[in-house]
């Protein structure tokens, strides 16, 4: 690594992690308005209903309620509440299938109805007296039953579930001959499991009109300029008279349903006060999205060298009762699964199909995890027919530079050498061949890898505008529109400028918190901060160092290539040196700053950039998961010792903030492969696991030995090299266990979470 | 409802509030008094984040009654340095370690679990690793994979043995 970096590369402080550590913080379910009204919802009990009829009034009569709505008084558009839909996208698939709230109950929680009084205990009286009028109809809770003749049918307009079909345009080849070709073929269906969100800042919003019409919504939300639009949309109000605060938010892992949003400016609009709706948890599980839910069948096609020859998948969408997103995170979960290897001959299609559960749509990892599921199993399997180590067969098989990967080539030639730093950490070789048995338990050891991208361009807009200033203090403030979701994106873009210009990193000031005055940015998505926002901001820096150094040379009359900026002072040059550290200081960034404005004779002038990014490339960063477990096979109960995750980030630029990204996705991994359920009735559609007590998330005591490496190897277009991180670290835990289990105890557990039950059913009662 | 007025104290403060019987710790701080600090995840006690100090003992303030409070001495994260005597501005030595190890990402369950590992802390000022997520097992975050909390929590109380001289 090159030693000449000042700040980039530094374990510095998260942004604004001293104002979280104090409680100073103010997140959107902090913030009280004067005369502000609680807002509630009313859910259908029923997983599939007509409503007849609502009846508001009994509700509207009680004294303190000020609005009572159900979905005739949402604007009647059909809504999507996924952005892929929203201008963001240009070949959008998805499909606008539902009102904000529902004019017919397609799952048990669906919202049909919402009050706003002023309290709590108002708000919930006020709902017990809705009267809602249910046609009850036969539900369907199972993909492959929602599929079958017969079915009943969730949305009507369709005459089936089957909403769409679609293939991959990455298919090539001729998969069929290669796989009658192929010495080796193995092929399995795999079935994922509803993960949820469940960031710990409950999803909620307050919405609040000025007498002069002006609206204000705060709510944590990953995207706010795009989601200005659309509420600006929904309402016919122009945009600039929507203005989105959001500065810090409570977890950003995916944005669910941003439903919540409309029916609190719909209730605050009909009360003519301000509205704060706060979902529950079981609310923020059922009304939320959860991670696009999969019945994947794949099939590998292997030479006897060990190279693929072909890679065909075909996967079934549970979308659940709304289409959301599932188009476009299956589009990218069947890049996923059919690009992570080298591989000539690849076919993907995939059928969407509506059922009477909660939606899906996409959570961090964004299809990656139940591809790598399903593909990584796969690849396991085929490695025992061939009599070939795991971990070799990969090697074999993993894309190389200028492969092309999501939609451009790889950029640097690491995912073999990622794999074998990961191999040595767990201790593969020793651990593969060490005894399995140790009394009642058996020991296993796996791997799995894995590939994403750098966000979602050329695909989706990512791009950036931005603003950037020099401060009378020599300071620099950027003015940009990017929420904190505690990805650290503004720290570390904090490090970018100021490596650059040479300042301290806590020189370097953000607005940030409100759509208003802010140009136009794509939003946080698709680990896609630190290289787009990197890049703008770090283009922004080299613009703004040269608007600097032509102002000191035109005040200093010495030309600009004699000067640079080091430890917010410009320096002379040192005679026949390149060397500026060492150089003369003749002129302190706040004299430069202060005097361009105050003292200037031509005219007071602020050194500011406007900073447009449109980028071009998108690096993949690569890693490979290893999971060291024991299964106990008398309870089925798997104890995970230890993981390894080995992440080539191209440039850790904050290594801490890096490592914690990747942490904390081995935490959601470890959840979604062994025990995070919502645990949805099959026969009546309620979901049992709602709140922390039925849908656990991993604690403190879930967490085994986690070894975090960061691989570095800049990548040419990124951000001094940097790349995509945030949704890397789930992506390849639950296979990475999966495969450790069949090490264990030769079963293969094909659907998720790997429960204790389903390990003993697939045991069963077999004596090892 | 019958209301009646409580009188406690707050980060060394005495207050006085009109409290209903079934109102609750957390909504007493955060919208009689303002002090946010104390964050609602799941408003069941399953979660932690609305952990605070109740007598010096960890109490999950969404699941307590606000008229137990009364005569009770609170600390909440809002308090937290000054009640070691740090000034304005300064840091408990274990928002401190947080700050500095990486072990806030959203800072939605910090407040929480910096007022839960205080508490394992003064309990026991030399924890193994293992004891430290014990300790803080009924703590969620979704963000960090708690390893940066643990490793933090360990460092402070490095930090603060020394300063005890023990």
């Amino acid at each position: 690594m090159s030693t000449d970096l000042s700040v980039v590369g530094r374990r510095l402080p998260a942004y604004g992690a001293v104002n979280k550590a104090t409680g100073a913080t103010k997140y959107s379910v902090d913030m009280c308005e004067p005369g502000m009204l609680v807002g509630k919802l009313l859910h259908s009990p029923h997983a599939h209903a007509n409503i007849r009829s609502i009846d508001k009034s009994r509700a509207q009569a009680l004294p303190g309620v000020l609005a009572v709505i159900s979905w005739e008084d949402i604007p009647q558009k059909p809504f999507n509440p996924s952005v892929q839909d929203w201008g963001l996208h240009d070949t959008s698939n998805e499909i606008n299938d539902m009102y904000v709230i529902s004019e017919k109950a397609r799952f048990v929680g669906d919202v049909v109805g919402a009050v706003a009084a002023v309290d709590e205990a108002t708000a919930v009286e006020a709902l017990r007296l809705i009267d809602v009028e249910y046609e009850v109809l036969p539900a369907v809770f199972d993909v492959l039953d929602a599929m079958r003749p017969g079915a009943p049918v969730v949305h009507d307009s369709f005459g089936s579930n089957v909403s769409r079909s679609f293939g991959f345009a990455g298919s090539r080849g001729d998969v069929e001959r290669a796989l009658g070709d192929a010495p080796v073929v193995v092929g399995e269906t795999f079935k994922t499991s509803k993960q949820f969100i469940q960031a710990l800042e409950p999803l909620n919003c307050l919405a609040e009109f000025a007498p002069t019409g002006e609206l204000t919504v705060w709510m944590p939300v990953q995207r706010p300029l795009v989601f200005r639009k659309k509420i600006a949309e929904l309402f016919e109000l122009p945009e600039a008279k929507v203005n989105v605060i959001c500065e810090h938010a409570g977890g950003f892992f995916g944005e669910a349903n941003w439903s919540v949003a409309p029916i609190c400016v719909a209730l605050a609009k009909q009360a003519g006060r301000p509205v704060k709706l706060e979902y529950s948890r079981l609310e923020t599980g059922m009304n939320c999205a959860s991670r696009e839910t999969y019945v994947i069948t794949g099939t590998l096609g292997v030479s006897a060298k060990g190279e693929l020859t072909a890679v065909k998948e075909d996967v079934i969408v549970d979308s659940g009762a709304y289409f959301n997103r599932s188009a476009a995170c299956t589009v990218v979960h069947m890049a996923d699964f059919t690009g992570l290897y080298r591989c000539p001959n690849v076919s993907a299609k995939a059928t969407a199909v509506y059922t009477n559960v909660p939606m899906a749509s996409g959570f961090r990892g964004y299809g990656g995890p139940p591809a790598f599921f399903a593909l990584e199993q796969l690849m396991d399997m085929a490695a025992e027919k061939l009599d070939l180590d795991p971990v070799e067969l990969r090697l074999r098989n993993v894309k190389r530079l200028g492969d092309f990967g999501h939609a451009f080539p790889l950029e640097t030639d690491t995912h073999a050498a990622v794999i074998r730093l990961g191999a040595e950490k767990i201790g593969w070789e020793e651990k593969r061949a060490r005894p399995k048995v140790d009394g009642d338990v058996r020991r296993g050891v796996g791997v799995a890898a894995y590939y994403d991208v750098s966000g979602g361009q050329p695909f989706e807009r990512f791009d950036r505008n931005l603003e950037m200033q020099l401060n009378e203090d020599g300071s620099v403030t950027v003015i940009i529109n990017h929420p904190d979701g505690g990805m650290n994106l503004l720290g570390t873009c904090a490090q970018l400028i100021a490596e650059v210009l040479g300042i301290d990193y806590q020189d370097v000031h953000f607005v940030h918190g409100e759509t208003e005055g802010k140009l136009w940015d794509g939003g946080m998505a698709a680990n896609g901060g630190l290289y787009t926002v990197g890049n703008a901001v770090v283009r922004a820096a080299h613009s703004l160092k040269a608007k600097i150094l032509a102002e000191a040379s035109a005040r200093l009359g010495v030309p600009m290539d004699q000067l640079a900026l080091r430890n917010r002072e410009i320096r002379l040059k040192a005679a026949g040196s390149a060397d500026f550290v060492l150089g003369t200081p003749v002129l302190s960034l706040r004299a430069l700053a202060d005097d361009a404005i105050y003292k200037a004779l031509d005219g007071s002038r602020s050194l500011a950039i406007i900073e447009a990014y449109h980028p071009t490339a998108n690096p993949n960063p690569v890693g490979a998961a290893f999971a060291d477990l024991a299964v106990d096979i008398g309870t089925g109960v798997v104890k995970v010792e230890k993981l390894v995750l080995v992440h080539d980030i191209g440039r850790a630029i904050n290594p801490a903030t890096v490592e914690g990204q990747l942490q904390g996705g081995i935490s959601m991994g470890l959840g979604y492969g062994l025990f995070e359920d919502p645990a949805i009735g099959p026969t009546d559609g309620v979901m049992r696991g709602g709140d922390f007590n039925t849908y656990r998330l991993a604690s403190p005591l879930d967490m085994p030995e986690v070894e975090v490496v960061l691989y570095e190897d800049p990548a040419p277009s990124g951000p001094f090299g940097g790349k995509g991180v945030g949704m890397c670290g789930v992506h390849a835990v639950a296979p990475a266990i999966a495969n450790a289990i069949y090490h264990a105890v030769d079963v293969r557990i094909t659907e998720l979470p790997m429960t204790p039950e389903k390990i003993l059913e697939a045991l069963g009662g077999r004596q090892l | 409802m019958k209301k009646q007025v409580l009188t406690f104290k707050v980060n060394g403060l005495s207050h006085d509030a009109i409290v209903t019987p079934n109102m609750t710790l957390s909504e007493l701080l955060r919208e009689e008094l303002g002090l946010t600090g104390a964050k609602e995840s799941c408003g069941v006690g399953e979660c932690g984040a609305c952990t605070v100090l109740v007598e010096g003992k960890p109490v999950l303030s969404c699941s307590a009654l606000a008229i137990a409070a009364r005569d009770k001495e609170i600390l909440t994260i809002e308090g937290l340095a000054a009640s070691v005597g740090k000034k304005p501005g300064e840091l408990h030595p274990i928002q401190q370690a947080f700050v500095d190890y990486g072990a806030i990402q959203c800072g939605f369950c910090s407040p929480g679990m910096i007022l839960m590992a205080k508490a394992l802390l003064d309990e026991n000022p030399g924890p193994t690793r293992e004891e430290v997520q014990e300790g803080l097992g009924g703590n969620l975050c979704r963000c960090t994979g708690y390893v940066k909390i643990v490793d933090a929590v360990l460092a402070a109380a490095d930090v603060l043995r020394k300063e005890a001289g023990t």
